[in-house]
């Protein structure tokens, strides 16, 4: 097997530059390894060699993210690596973030192997874990050679195509992606022992765990609807006619803002439904089937409501990958809350 | 979809007139839509009103 | 009612002068077999190759997989390849080791793979048996969907020619399948009554008109009904798409049923259904399923499994929710597809599922020596998601990443699988 060529991103601290005050520094590059890259170095032995470091002050990484990782990737590349290794960061969030970034990068962009490490509270873990194996170093720099020595055996099975343990195993922090793994058991006869264990009342454990929602709290009944401010959402992909704001009309990641004031009814040639999940054609021909806005102003006039607040906020709920859903929920949530809003009416398709 | 809304945890949800027009009923002639819309969204204010 | 399944343990199988078995080869004469395939009008010509377990070769385009049957005294395969018919009684030959593997060769973005040696022969049952591939190339301007019936045959007509070679052998095993009728089938007390509720396809995609799958009907409008379980294993059922009639004839949960039968369960029997496509079609179907299991079978407990796509998990847990409204207890198989959350619905009443495997789990196959079925598979190699549109073929000879469930018998809805999942 060939010695896997590795690349080893750290801070402005571990490769030695300075401390705080050298946070500024922009990105570099220097061959071999550098700091913790020679515990780096030794773990890999025969098998792999760190053929160059890469490194950025914290502060000039946060704040020039997107240029300094093009540039710390265009110097990695020159060194042909295959693996990149980025920390640990530990409890350092900044660095946390940074390691995460970069390893995201390299995996996407250069489509190569990276482990990063860090402690599982950083704000880089809880960015990045889903989409990179971040190993958890904990929070004190003394667990610095264990953690390498996990990073690095992680870092050789992903270069080497070798299938990955479990969490528990291999050091990382869980990323909710589900696996396969063999078991000496076939399903048919795991079931047929589910079954009888239920019938004779013995504990048994079902092996799919319902989706966790992270559900929130209702929120307390509304006292006064005379005074209340309501506003309109939709799931139903309303857009004003052209689809100005460009929503997809499947797999959403945004949501559009529609001005109602003075409006009394959604004229059907100034507003369209786009959605991907359900046949438009009615909602179209009379857009108050989809947001009623007829209806609302009809009893904002009678008092029934105190008043409907200005804007309906709009997205489409085809395909939603779960987290889309619910950063564009908190968002409308938050404006809505921001503008003195007291209750929603959501209409769904 | 209420089954999907509650498993979910959005308790607060009442029966639309359906998939393709939430708050409408195109088999009904235009006022009787009308009605039935404005029905529809009381009874949803009314369930704003409720503990749940 | 009881099957003799006489089964042949076949050692290898190979090309030779006659069709035949002899010390547990298992010889085909080629240019026969062709000949007999080459009957069907649609088809142009009709190629055979041989796979063996072990070695660097790979099958694509996979339409289905049969177990080389014949029923001594008919019929085979009735309604779909034979007359009508009954099955699942007398005495049936079985090659063992010995798969029919059709391809289609008007596939275009059928991901349905075999790889006869390394990573994925280690999840499917279909890596180890010695496979006749059968390639049909259709005539020009036939049409898809009947050239695709035809294939179906043509595996039908393959499977039974070969296992009609074991005509004049003695099984090296016989297996008996009885089962008693309902109302003689009493048990001990003791002994739980488990019923198998088996909604055997879902019409999300319909089936053709002139599509065989039970019995040769076409199940359009298929209510649920009791059926006999060795009908099942002895060539009534073929599947439409979303499985392998192999897992039919060798189904795993009959198969677990009747061998724990009079052991520490009773069989009570198998509720026989399809998956229709309306929430009150699928309210009428699962409640009359569950019925049949409690009210006619007198089950105490019932499994469940699917055929299908997403929209069926909706049914089994219909049925689970029946069952156990009525006073059953339910345990169900569920394949899980999506690596965040395996499946997406499971309401707060259900705690008894059984994962065969998790489909879209990346997994890399290593370059072939020699592939049969095709060229190229349609395939974005980058990115096996395949949510870009514009997928390019990739030679399929190359080192492929695809999903695991594309391995032909590596998760299969009907419980076979070496498998079960985590949370990584």
């Amino acid at each position: 097997m060939n010695r896997i060529r590795v690349v080893h991103y750290l801070n402005q601290f571990f490769a030695q530059i300075g401390g705080e005050d050298k946070g500024d520094i922009g990105p570099g590059v220097k061959a071999g390894p550098l700091g913790p890259g020679r515990a780096l170095q030794q773990t890999l032995g025969e098998n792999g060699e760190v053929v160059a470091t890469i490194f950025c002050g914290d502060n000039y990484f946060a704040e020039n993210q997107d240029e300094t990782i093009d540039a710390l990737l265009r110097f990695a590349v020159e060194h042909k690596p295959d693996l990149l290794i980025a920390g640990p960061a530990f409890e350092s969030g900044r660095y946390g973030v940074a390691c995460g970034a970069i390893c995201h990068a390299a995996q996407q962009k250069l489509r190569i192997a990276a482990v990063a490490g860090m402690d599982e509270d950083n704000v880089g873990a809880g960015l990045y874990r889903k989409t990179i194996y971040i190993v958890n170093s904990g929070v004190t720099i003394a667990r610095m050679v264990p953690t390498i020595q996990r990073m690095a055996a992680l870092g050789l099975k992903l270069a080497q195509n070798r299938p990955i343990g479990k969490p528990e195993e291999e050091g990382y922090l869980r990323r909710g992606i589900k696996r396969n793994e063999f078991t000496a058991k076939p399903p048919a006869e795991r079931a047929v022992d589910m079954l009888l264990a239920k019938l004779r009342g013995a504990e048994f454990h079902s092996e799919i765990a319902p989706p966790q929602f992270a559900g929130s709290k209702p929120a307390a009944a509304l006292r006064e609807l005379s005074s209340a401010v309501i506003a309109l959402v939709t799931d139903g992909g309303l857009v004003p006619e052209g689809n100005p704001d460009n929503i997809e009309p499947g797999r959403p990641t945004r949501f559009t803002t529609i001005p109602i004031t003075g409006v009394d009814s959604l004229e059907a040639d100034k507003y369209d439904a786009v959605h991907s999940g359900y046949d438009t054609a009615i909602a179209n021909r009379d857009p108050n089937r989809l947001v009623p806005l007829d209806t609302m102003r009809e009893l904002e006039r009678e008092g029934v409501i105190g008043k409907l607040h200005e804007f309906v906020h709009s997205t489409g709920g085809a395909h939603a990958a779960v987290e889309n859903a619910t950063v564009i929920g908190k968002d409308i949530a938050q404006r809505l809350k921001a503008a003195g809003v007291t209750g929603v009416i959501l209409t769904s398709t | 979809m209420i089954p999907v809304a509650k498993e979910v945890g959005s308790l607060r949800a009442i029966p639309s007139g359906g998939i393709v027009s939430p708050t409408g009923n195109p088999e009904l002639p235009p006022e009787k839509e009308k009605e039935f819309r404005r029905q529809l969204i009381l009874r949803a204010l009314q369930t704003l009103q409720e503990e749940v | 009612m009881r099957l003799d399944l006489g089964c042949i343990h076949i050692k290898d199988v190979r090309f030779g002068a006659a069709t035949g078995i002899e010390d547990q080869i298992l010889s085909i004469n080629r240019d026969e077999l062709i000949s007999l395939l080459e009957q069907e009008p649609l088809f142009e010509r009709v190629e055979i190759e041989l796979a063996h377990p072990g070695e660097s070769c790979r099958i694509i385009h996979v339409l289905d997989v049969l177990e080389p049957r014949y029923r001594m005294n008919g019929p085979n395969f009735p309604g779909a390849l034979d007359g009508n018919g009954l099955v699942g009684d007398g005495q049936t030959r079985a090659l063992k080791n010995v798969a029919v593997v059709e391809t289609d060769q008007l596939a275009t973005r059928s991901r349905n793979i075999i790889d006869m040696s390394g990573p994925a022969a280690e999840y499917s049952p279909i890596a180890k048996t010695h496979n006749v591939v059968l390639l049909p190339y259709p005539k020009p301007g036939a049409d898809k969907d009947d050239y695709r019936l035809a294939v179906k045959k043509a595996g039908l007509k393959a499977a039974v020619y070969l296992a009609a070679a074991a005509k004049d052998c003695a099984p090296d095993e016989t297996k008996i399948f009885e089962l008693p009728p309902v109302a003689f089938n009493q048990g001990p007390k003791e002994l739980p009554r488990i019923a198998y509720i088996f909604p055997m396809h879902s019409h999300q995609h319909p089936t053709q008109q002139r599509e065989t799958v039970f019995y040769g009907s076409n199940i359009q409008g298929f209510m649920p009904t009791i059926v006999h379980p060795n009908e099942i294993l002895d060539g009534a059922l073929m599947f439409s798409y979303s499985a392998f009639t192999w897992f039919a004839q060798n189904h795993p949960v009959i198969h677990e049923l009747y061998r724990r039968h009079g052991l520490d369960l009773w069989f009570a029997g198998v509720v026989l259904t399809v998956a229709p496509v309306t929430i009150a079609e699928k309210e009428r179907n699962t409640a009359i399923a569950a019925r049949l299991a409690k009210e006619t079978l007198g089950a105490d407990g019932i499994l469940a499994t699917k055929i299908g796509g997403g929209a069926v998990d909706t049914d089994l847990m219909m049925i689970y929710t029946r069952a156990e409204e009525m006073g059953m207890k339910a345990a169900l198989i569920i394949m899980e597809r999506y690596p965040d959350t395996g499946i997406t619905f499971v309401p707060a009443n259900v705690n008894a599922l059984v994962t065969p495997g998790l489909t879209r789990d990346p997994i890399s196959l290593p370059a072939v020596e020699r592939v049969i079925g095709g060229d190229a598979i349609a395939l974005d190699n980058a990115n096996p998601d395949n949510s870009n549109p514009g997928i390019s073929l990739t030679p399929a000879r190359e080192k492929l990443n695809l999903w695991m469930g594309d391995i032909v018998g590596a998760i299969s809805q009907v419980g076979a699988s070496r498998l079960t999942t985590y949370m990584s």
